[in-house]
């Protein structure tokens, strides 16, 4: 490991995050000035600007020769707890958030696009602080990595390896020859999407400062919301666009959930992209059937009267926690069991490969299914030889066996955060839930960390033990596991 | 012994003219690349037809060999040094043919070739994405760019074979004509078949046999039935190539009327598609019609693209693909149909075959590139399984021993490409027979005006002895001629000959 190569490349991430603190230094001075939070921002700039400034004058040149896998890996995994570190510290210093385990899980919730809050009242934090919290989910869901690699084309170098470590899915597309390129057009389309959706909410009567956190919260696929309610409260506070803002979101939660790059062919005129694409067949099927049954499931209940209220709130729902986003509408805690089972079942498929949501994802899960499929035909036909296919591509052995080890790992890994905060004593369901929730980066779970609650009430050590499982999940496990080989870090 | 198809050579057919015999190309010089298989059989029969060959090799040896079998020029040099083509003044004259066993070597050359101006450019290629398709961009005129004049594809014309082989069930060879339409098939008499014993005459009045006309029987002379196979390979082996077959002679003959049909004949019948329906059974009582599997011994592009053909073609029949190695077996499964089933065995495990489904109702075809494994496992597929059996042979060193063996048809992807490419070059030619002994072809003339054939019956016009009218094509409508057919002018008249006979035939087209 070349410490200072790594010195320099996280003091570039944290002079980008410094660069965004700044900006909203401005916006807290020139906007919500009333609200005395422009210091709390300024301080944090300058923490961050001069910690990025040590680093980088303390590091090393990077050139093509120095970035290897271990710095590749070394960086992605402590630029996001290191990120996650300087992007709590305005809710702290703000005073909104006064203690720092908060502060780093609320921030940590943000940028892993999880969603999880401790807070059981956001009207009552500044319309900065919370603006810094949704844009936390913007910045998080195509990834910090990534976006340096657009920005900084030093990174170029080793880009390969870190875009790896960060983008979800097991083979991401590159869409360029280079990646600094792919990068670029990622955010593009990206920004793109979140103009289009900001429209879209803005013209439809939301203001400007709601529109951009619900924008955020949903291309991310995070699900903070300024709002007490979440989505739900336009519904509650009788606005008579509330079904309008419903389907915008839902629309754009599916398409978050989506691979960005069938996004980029689709904007380039090749519209049939996502039908030919098996896993987004998949996807889209699995998440009708999902909303037909649930419906169904609801409308047996007498929970609702009319049909066409059980299919809004079952598709928000359900595209809500398929995609990771954890957006409510409804507490679906107090919907009947098959529903309640359901939904947990769809946080641990996630959105498709490439997407912003967590989760095992899409692809993984078809694979899995495929290959047990062969694995019980290969009884009768023991010479036969199959390989995984999606239309016309394979997924390579090398990758299929990473892919299983990767279920496995996760399961594993569930099963000990369930161990490990069952500690805290409280039940199966809260604790089963919170830990999924966590861990697939969706946000809300059941019982006490269901959709009307919030992680508040944990003891501290749980609190730290859920930020590292977010952020295993959002990087998909092994860039974050292999820093405990202590193989990575010798020289 | 082989018949081909014509597909390929049937567009050079432009006009009437072309088909005049006689009418020869411009130059008499043919530039051959490749002193391989393909070359020499090439190189030879157009030396002995009068042209001028120069022959083009790396491999001196080989360009020796040729030198001593052929009165040809050569030149050892590689094929896509311009050098050598400038110093023996490639012109537009020239034809130019690339048959080396390289792909990329024949496209190169036949650049060059295009450089200098030569015109007829042929090239041999096997990759499966080397074709023209008029579909897509990658049409004629793309290759014409390449300069390629004719790109032949011997992978493609080996599934055309074996699919024609597949169509006519019971069929040991075919020759299409009109693509397809109206073609020549051979069959072997098997023993119990209800032919044995019948005389040709008369056999034209059996309904089934009414539009179908026997051109041609190979027949086995003095054959010793009792012989076994092992037996038969025990002799081969112990008395040398040399002195091989003894009391085991084949013959080609036109038949006459009273020809009393055998045990053991091949049959060529000429005819309609249509009425080649059924007829398989008739020479082999145990012949089954349809099948269910088909299991391909893999290994090979060749095999790779039979199966994607046949999964194409025959919707519903399972697809095994045979590979021996796990490289090859995973590269066929990531690459192929998903509807192919791969098998990962030894081509000698054929109890995993007979377990996935290998039986009569089956055809098992040798496609790898080991000819000798395409042989045994197709023997042992049939004595296992009594499965229907093609194989592909790449040499000549088992032609004549495999029309011994239990296998059903055989497929040499050299012979036809050697054929094909004699046809393009004599234009008249629809089809080459080249067994060793007795080499028979199937011309096709147009009968001259005011020739002394128009008017007359066929029965009283004599065609020269070893030779007989298949067709007769008169505007849009085919004749499968009889002795009372009227001969007219202008009429196009497809001859199979014996090779004693063509001169004879030509002459008469001529006058």
């Amino acid at each position: 490991m070349n410490f200072r190569v790594l010195s320099t490349l996280l003091g570039l991430l944290i002079g980008i995050l410094a660069f965004f603190l700044l900006i909203f230094t401005l916006v807290a001075f020139f906007f919500y000035s009333s609200e005395y939070q422009a210091g709390a921002f300024f301080e944090s700039f300058l923490t961050t600007l001069v910690s990025a400034i040590i680093l980088i004058l303390w590091g090393g040149k990077v050139s093509e020769e120095n970035v290897t896998f271990r710095e590749g890996f070394a960086v992605v995994g402590l630029g996001w707890i290191v990120i996650a570190f300087f992007g709590a510290l305005p809710f702290y210093f703000s005073g909104d958030i006064p203690s720092f385990t908060d502060a780093y899980f609320e921030s940590m919730s943000g940028y892993t696009t999880t969603g999880s809050s401790i807070l059981s009242s956001v009207e009552n934090l500044g319309h900065t602080v919370l603006l810094w919290r949704s844009f936390s989910h913007w910045l998080g869901g195509m990834g910090f990595i990534v976006l340096s690699l657009a920005i900084l084309p030093a990174l170029g170098v080793g880009g390969m390896q870190l875009y790896k470590a960060e983008v979800p899915g097991p083979s991401p597309d590159k869409l360029m020859p280079r990646v600094g390129q792919t990068a670029r057009i990622l955010y593009m389309v990206y920004s793109l999407l979140t103009i289009l959706q900001f429209s879209l909410l803005w013209a439809g009567g939301m203001n400007i400062f709601e529109s951009l956190c619900h924008t955020f919260g949903t291309m991310g696929t995070g699900g903070f919301s300024p709002l007490n309610g979440s989505i739900g409260q336009y519904t509650t506070t009788a606005n008579s666009s509330a079904l309008y803002f419903e389907v915008v979101i839902i629309v754009f939660m599916f398409i978050a959930g989506a691979n960005f790059s069938l996004h980029y062919r689709a904007m380039k005129g090749d519209w049939k992209v996502y039908f030919a694409d098996s896993e987004f067949r998949f996807y889209f099927i699995l998440v009708l059937l999902a909303i037909f049954t649930i419906s169904l499931d609801l409308y047996n209940s007498s929970l609702y009267d009319d049909f066409g209220e059980v299919v809004r709130h079952s598709s928000f729902s359900v595209v809500s926690i398929i995609t990771t986003t954890g957006y409510g509408t409804e507490n679906f805690d107090l919907w009947p069991n098959y529903s309640r089972f359901l939904l947990v079942f769809l946080m641990f498929i996630g959105g498709m490969a490439g997407s912003t949501g967590g989760g095992i994802k899409v692809l993984r899960i078809m694979t899995i299914m495929k290959e047990a499929i062969y694995e019980i035909s290969h009884i009768i036909h023991p010479k036969k030889v199959y390989s995984i296919r999606f239309g016309k591509t394979y997924i390579h052995r090398d990758v299929l066996s990473s892919m299983n080890m990767y279920v496995i790992v996760f399961l594993i890994l569930y099963v000990l955060g369930i161990l490990i905060l069952s500690t805290t004593g409280y039940d199966f369901e809260t604790v089963s839930t919170m830990v999924v929730a966590c861990f697939a980066n969706i946000g809300p779970g059941l019982g006490r960390v269901g959709p009307t609650e919030n992680y508040g009430f944990l003891p501290d050590y749980a609190k730290w033990v859920l930020s590292y499982l977010m952020v295993l999940g959002r990087l998909e496990l092994f860039p974050l596991l292999v820093l405990s080989l202590p193989g990575i870090w010798t020289k | 012994m082989k018949l081909r198809n014509i597909k390929s050579a049937h567009k050079f057919f432009k006009n009437s003219e072309d088909l005049k015999p006689g009418k020869k190309n411009q130059s008499n010089r043919v530039i051959v690349v490749g002193a391989g298989q393909v070359g020499t059989h090439i190189m030879g029969r157009l030396a002995a037809e009068g042209y001028d060959v120069v022959l083009i090799d790396e491999d001196e040896d080989m360009v020796n060999k040729s030198r001593e079998v052929a009165d040809v020029g050569c030149i050892v040099g590689n094929g896509c040094n311009p050098q050598i083509y400038s110093d023996i003044g490639l012109n537009s004259k020239d034809l130019f043919l690339a048959v080396t066993d390289s792909d990329e070597t024949n496209l190169v050359a036949c650049h060059i070739a295009q450089a200098f101006g030569c015109e007829t450019k042929i090239a041999r290629v096997r990759q499966p994405f080397y074709k023209s398709d008029n579909e897509t961009p990658l049409n004629d005129e793309f290759w014409k760019k390449m300069g390629v004049e004719i790109l032949f594809n011997q992978d493609l014309l080996t599934i055309q074979e074996i699919e024609h082989l597949m169509e006519n069930p019971g069929a040991i060879d075919t020759v299409f004509l009109h693509g397809g339409r109206d073609r020549i098939v051979a069959y072997k008499v098997k023993p119990h078949s209800l032919m044995i014993g019948r005389r040709l005459i008369g056999l034209r009045d059996v309904p089934i046999f009414e539009n179908l006309l026997v051109v041609a029987v190979n027949t086995v002379t003095d054959i010793n039935t009792k012989t076994s196979i092992s037996n038969r390979l025990k002799e081969h082996f112990s008395t040398g190539k040399k002195s091989k077959k003894e009391g085991l002679k084949t013959h080609m003959l036109i038949p006459r009327g009273d020809y009393k049909i055998k045990e053991g004949d091949l049959l060529y019948l000429a005819g309609v598609r249509k009425d080649f329906l059924g007829i398989g059974h008739l020479f082999d009582p145990g012949l089954i019609k349809e099948f269910t599997r088909v299991f391909i011994l893999g290994g090979s592009i060749l095999s790779h693209q039979l199966s994607q053909y046949i999964l194409q073609h025959y919707p519903g029949k399972s697809i095994y693909l045979i590979e021996q190695t796990k490289k090859e077996a995973y590269l066929a499964s990531e690459s192929l149909d998903p509807r192919i089933n791969v098998l990962l065995t030894s081509s000698h495990d054929i109890e995993t075959l007979i377990q996935e489904g290998l039986d009569k109702y089956s055809i098992f075809i040798g496609a790898s590139n080991e000819e000798d494994d395409n042989v045994l496992t197709c023997l042992l597929a049939k004595e296992e399984t009594q499965a229907r059996t093609i194989t592909i042979v790449h040499s000549n060193v088992y032609s004549h021993l495999i029309q011994y063996l239990e296998i059903d048809a055989t497929v040499s992807p050299k012979s036809l490409l050697v054929e094909d490419v004699l046809k393009v070059l004599r234009k008249n030619v629809y089809d080459v027979l080249s067994a060793k002994e007795h080499d028979a072809e199937i011309l096709e003339f147009v009968v001259p005006e005011k020739s002394i054939m128009a008017g007359q019956r066929l029965r009283d016009f004599r065609f020269p002895e070893n030779s007989i009218v298949a067709f007769i094509y008169r505007g849009e409508s085919i004749i499968i001629p009889r002795g009372d057919s009227v001969i007219h002018c202008g009429d196009h008249m497809v001859i199979f000959s014996l090779r004693s006979a063509i001169e004879e035939v030509q002459n008469i087209f001529l006058n």
